[in-house]
């Protein structure tokens, strides 16, 4: 990390103009009004479409492919299979386990085994059906503790021979010590179900090669950087004759962080046959392609001392991988590694098995590893309260691990608004006199959570920056910013158009943002562990102050003044101490010019060293923390189950918030999804691994009519590293949202919920049990 | 979805002549809103050559009221319209909050009562095109041993679909008929008989509708002197969602005594399911708690869960004792 990562808190010039308030999003209006492309709108002369198919099996070796048939289909331009493209490749380059379609294997039910590209899509559906596949069915297995229990035949090659995927053991200090010795211990099992993103866009593609060769990817990604790696290893092809190009996208959540099948297919299709292809995948698709939220087991101990001091944590985690690796090899070291604050607790263990199973691969959902952990382990902290007679929220603050520190796992903690957000939501919520005295089948229950800003985990190692920012200056005033990152809507176009715009004085509408296109721009690594505002913002910044320099310093020049006389602002350039002097920008970018030449400039960010000195120390080791503490409000039906989430107050510690309206938005996006995904949704196979209703009719989300009312509430713990001190907003604000509902409900009725989903059977077997439990405590026969 | 032809009689004469003779022959599909038959299409659950489109005769559409003050509903009269009828929410308060609780406002402006009626089985082992199952011509009810959280716990054998219309339920409570017109001529069944058991027909079918035959009015009888009538849906989520369980009542009270009352359950039996037994045992008792718990235990007491279904007992008994205290309390 050098002087060019750290920019300091202050506004350019005094006051922000333009951070800090209330903005509208610079492609809404193109969003809103159905002008901007996505990868499904954009078509090219002559082009074909492209159909993938898929494994009826869960398990099964693949003996022989037939497409001869589908080859002579008329209107049938190119058939692909996974001998097309062996070479094996995965997000993460120390786990390659997936190829673009099935060499010698299928794993899930779904899994992409050959691909036909046609003059139409019903052309290439009908070329699918006389593809000739031979199986031979091996075991599949449906649950981790079966791919656990049993070796053969094993999922994937390992050296090991069994099925496990990746395994985590961490000690730090003496935990069982702690335990020994802790007047306290709480004791539970806890488990998460799986649940999608099914993000309103499905995945689409569309690759071009053109007369010189150069091969073009158009594609729904999240991560464009690591696609265009992938697609040079697997096609054979050198990456300098290769763009990949990201265009409009319709969300994301994490479920577009792999470079997927389809991608490989349609440039491979597109060599083969010389014509542009493009695949769409339908919501089915989408179902298998999956990535979602791990379903996890989770046995949690917590020792603590009579005043709820937090002794020491004890976790031992089996996850359900599905059947590829993923991003499984960070997620295992998440699910351990993020739980250690905002609670500060002077030991810990835990001990984290991924597995594979035969069914949909999963992979980073929004709280990517570790909104599982925070689930069981929030809602163990209730019990503790419960069990010391101790008010929730003051547990929490008691054990509250404050600004600049370390965690037990050697992570460095810089800013940390945690405590201001309990008070937030206690205050907003009228925790103190509404608590325990609601009508019943109504209450209130708490949680707290610490989410990553960025990692500096770089994907695969190297040395260069993690972010970069280019500028292009034109002699209208035009700025154009050339930026790697991946907006999926969460609005990283937006936030360097803020951060550009209020360093050099200009309006948004004096800015272009160009993003996501590896010809064009920059290498960002990708939307991903929420590091986007972290460290493109910081990069702007730093290729901005670059240009404002040379602006600047030509001013001053020019009117024969001081540097500190020349301020630009509002699209102007102004001397502080003569208001007769002022031109526009353009005019300013001109003078500039004369002086510098062509105008232009780049910037970069880098985390610094960060990390507890051990294996995997550097993962989750963030450059900044954010904090979130959630209050939910539950009536419960005591008749039927149904859950009626009345209200949810999240206060969320976001650093500078850059734009409030966009905070906001983040916070009450991840509410409503980590209500919807603990009531409603619920990503199942049967016991055949075939999924269990790939459709929106049957994998049941919440829409308006099931959101509650939501309370953002923005805590600003400016961070002495973040750009302007800004951190992150888009996935910490989902994580305690489900424990607190589940606390809320145990204060409603007095039941407690460890194992998600909360669906209206869950609620009526437990309150029945609870009616059974109190018959049996109060017959006379067992009180004598 | 398979290329079809589609058909635009002038009548319902005309309509039933295009229609098989059989019912293993199912070249062709009748089609109204379309809000069911296109899903199944779609899935390639049926493929027929030739879809009849009913909407092109007059006259199926729209409600009259007769003299007498019943009520008689076109089949093509659009569940949105029915929803809407405010003479309707007044003479029949049940049918118009069924109307109002099915899929979304958008749904409701296409779907017909008649298709409703005639829907198929959501169990997801029939919509699935992968599952032989039971009602798509195999040999086994898949859900009897594997996920059946949404199947039946009433009437279940051979099959264990429960019916997911919500207005069955309600109009079956309300003593509906319902006209069908074939090449032979016209019939008139009780909604109630016109839905059959998997084990007393064809478990292919859920009704007793002829193959070549298409259901064109249904008739509401006026409602008796003080008469009064509730519909209540229980669903996962707020928005649009098929029924975990419903309950449709309707009764009469005499003085603080319940005179009669009709009690049909709703999403789980394959038929709306009539508790005539339950009904006959309230009968005259008097109003109250005592009534309310006789009315959830008993309505139940032959209920036979599978293994992952067993809360709809306490759940729908949960919405009976809902509906009692509504409409007594
Ligand atoms: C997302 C979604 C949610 C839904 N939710 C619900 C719900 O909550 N509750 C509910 O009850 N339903 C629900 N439905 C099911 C159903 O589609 C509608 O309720 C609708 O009423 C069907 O009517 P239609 O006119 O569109 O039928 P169509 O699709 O046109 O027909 C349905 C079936 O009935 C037959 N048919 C139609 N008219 C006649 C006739 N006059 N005589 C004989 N046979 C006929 C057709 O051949 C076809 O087999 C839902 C559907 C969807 C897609």
């Amino acid at each position: 990390m050098s002087a060019r990562d750290q920019h300091g808190l202050a506004a350019p010039h005094g006051e922000f103009q333009i951070i800090g308030k209330p903005q509208r999003k610079i492609d809404g209006a193109t969003k809103a009004r159905g002008s901007a492309l996505y990868t499904d709108d954009l078509c090219l002369p002559g082009m074909l479409h492209a159909k993938t198919l898929r494994s009826p099996h869960a398990h099964a070796r693949i003996l022989s492919i037939d497409t001869s048939a589908a080859q002579a289909l008329p209107g049938v331009h190119g058939v692909i299979t996974g001998q097309d493209m062996p070479t094996p490749y995965g997000v993460i380059p120390w786990t390659p386990d997936e190829t673009a379609l099935a060499v010698d294997k299928v794993r899930f039910i779904g899994d992409e085994v050959a691909a036909v590209a046609a003059v139409d899509e019903d052309t290439a559906l009908c070329a699918l059906d006389l593809i000739h596949v031979e199986y031979e069915l091996l075991h599949s297995y449906q649950s981790p503790q079966d791919a656990l229990e049993r070796n053969e035949p094993a999922i994937h090659k390992n050296k090991r021979g069994d099925n496990v995927s990746k395994r985590v053991q961490l000690d730090f200090g003496e935990v069982d010590k702690a335990f020994e010795t802790s007047p306290v211990v709480i004791e539970g099992d806890y488990s998460f179900h799986g649940s999608t993103h099914a993000a309103i866009e499905p995945h689409c593609a569309l690759a071009q090669v053109d007369g010189n060769g150069l091969l073009t990817l158009w594609s729904a990604t999240q991560i464009t950087h690591y696609v265009h790696r992938a697609l040079a290893s697997v096609l054979d092809l050198a990456p300098h004759r290769i763009r990949v190009i990201q265009p409009a996208i319709g969300g994301a959540f994490g479920g577009k962080s792999d470079p997927f099948s389809l991608e490989f297919c349609v440039a491979k299709l597109a060599q083969i046959t010389g014509r542009p292809v493009k695949m769409l995948w339908n919501r089915e698709e989408v179902f298998y392609a999956h990535r979602g939220r791990h379903p996890m087991d989770m046995h949690y101990r917590t020792a603590a001392d009579e005043s709820g001091r937090i002794q020491s944590v004890d976790a031992k985690i089996l996850i359900d991988g599905g059947s590829y690796s993923s991003f499984g090899l960070v997620t295992t070291y998440y699910s351990g590694q993020l739980l250690t604050g905002p609670y500060d607790f002077p030991t810990y263990r835990f001990d984290s098995t991924r597995v594979f199973t035969n069914k949909p691969p999963c992979g980073p959902k929004r709280g990517h590893g570790s909104v599982q952990p925070r689930f069981a382990f929030e809602v163990q902290l209730d019990e503790l309260a419960v069990q010391l007679g101790m008010d929730p929220i003051e547990l929490r603050r008691r054990n509250s691990i404050g600004p600049q520190t370390m965690t037990v796992n050697g992570q460095r903690i810089t800013s940390c608004g945690f405590d201001e957000c309990l008070e937030k939501v206690e205050r907003a919520s009228d925790w103190k006199s509404r608590r325990g005295k609601l009508e019943q089948g109504r209450g209130l229950g708490v949680a707290g959570s610490m989410y990553i800003s960025g990692t500096n985990y770089a994907v695969y190692p190297n040395d260069m920056p993690q972010a970069g920012i280019q500028l292009k200056v034109d002699r209208s005033g035009v700025v154009t910013v050339f930026s790697g990152a991946n907006d999926i809507g969460q609005g990283s176009n937006s936030m360097v158009a803020y951060v550009v715009a209020e360093e050099l004085g200009l309006t948004l509408d004096m800015l272009r943002v160009v993003a996501a296109d590896t010809d064009l721009c920059p290498v960002d690594l990708g939307a991903y562990s929420s590091r986007v505002t972290f460290m493109v913002g910081n990069a702007a910044i730093d290729a901005s102050r670059k240009l404002r320099k040379l602006v600047v310093s030509s001013l001053a020049e020019h009117w024969e003044i001081e540097e500190r006389r020349v301020r630009l602002v509002g699209g102007e350039a102004l001397d502080l101490e003569d208001p007769t002097r002022h031109m526009t920008m353009a005019e300013a970018f001109q003078i500039a010019e004369v002086k510098h030449d062509t105008l232009g400039a780049t910037g970069s960010y880098n985390t610094p060293t960060l990390g507890g000195d051990y294996r995997g120390g550097s993962i989750g080791a963030s450059p900044a923390y954010s904090f979130s503490a959630h209050v939910v409000e539950v009536a419960v039906d005591e008749e039927t189950g149904h859950l009626d989430v009345r209200e949810v107050w999240c206060a969320h510690d976001c650093g500078k918030a850059l734009n409030p309206t966009l905070v906001a938005g983040q916070i009450e996006g991840s509410v409503y999804m980590g209500i919807a995904e603990a009531i409603y949704e619920n990503h199942q196979t049967n016991r055949f691994g075939l999924h269990a209703g790939p459709s929106l009719l049957d994998y049941s989300m919440a829409t308006t009519l099931d959101t509650p009312e939501i309370k953002a509430l923005i805590v600003e713990s400016l961070d002495p590293e973040g750009p302007y001190g800004a951190k992150e907003a888009g996935e910490g604000p989902l994580h305690s949202a489900i424990p607190a509902l589940s606390n809320a409900i145990f204060d409603a009725v007095g039941i407690r919920l460890r194992h998600l989903p909360f669906t209206p059977e869950v609620v009526l077997r437990a309150l029945r049990e609870k009616r059974e439990a109190e018959r049996q405590t109060a017959s006379p026969g067992n009180n004598p | 979805m398979k290329n079809f032809e589609m058909a635009l009689p002038n009548s319902v004469d005309e309509a039933v002549g295009l229609l098989p003779k059989t019912l293993s022959d199912d070249r062709a599909r009748l089609l109204a809103g379309g809000q069911d038959l296109l899903t199944e299409m779609k899935e390639y659950l049926v493929e027929p050559d030739l879809v009849v489109n009913l909407k092109s005769i007059p006259d199926l559409d729209g409600v009259v009221w007769a003299s007498d003050g019943s009520l008689e509903i076109g089949a093509l009269t659009t569940l949105a319209s029915l929803e809407k009828d405010a003479s309707i929410a007044a003479a029949f308060p049940a049918l118009v909050q069924a109307a109002a609780s099915i899929a979304s406002p958008q749904i409701r402006s296409a779907a017909t009562v008649g298709g409703n009626l005639n829907q198929r089985p959501r169990c997801w082992y029939y919509r699935s095109e992968d599952y032989p199952c039971l009602k798509k011509g195999g040999t086994e009810c898949f859900s009897y041993y594997g996920k059946n959280r949404y199947n039946a716990i009433l009437g279940g054998g051979p099959s264990y679909i429960v019916h997911p219309s919500d207005l069955a339920p309600a109009l079956v409570a309300l003593g509906a008929e319902v006209q069908l017109i074939s090449p032979r001529g016209e019939r008139v069944l009780t909604l109630e008989e016109f839905f059959v058991l998997p084990s007393e027909g064809d478990v292919l079918r859920e009704t007793r509708l002829a193959a070549d035959e298409v259901l064109t009015r249904i008739r509401v009888p006026a409602p008796a002197a003080g008469q009064r009538s509730i519909y209540l849906k229980f669903k996962e989520r707020d928005a649009y969602d098929f029924a975990l369980a419903a309950v449709a009542l309707v009764l009469q009270t005499d003085g603080d005594k319940l005179a009669s009352c009709r009690l049909v359950l709703g999403a789980v039996a394959p038929v709306p399911w009539r508790c005539t037994r339950t009904e006959r045992k309230l009968a005259g008792r008097p109003l109250g708690e005592e009534l309310v718990a006789l009315a959830a235990q008993d309505a139940l007491a032959d209920a036979e869960p599978l293994s992952e279904n067993g809360y709809k007992v306490p759940l729908t008994q949960g919405l009976i004792a809902e509906a009692f205290e509504a409409l007594t309390i």
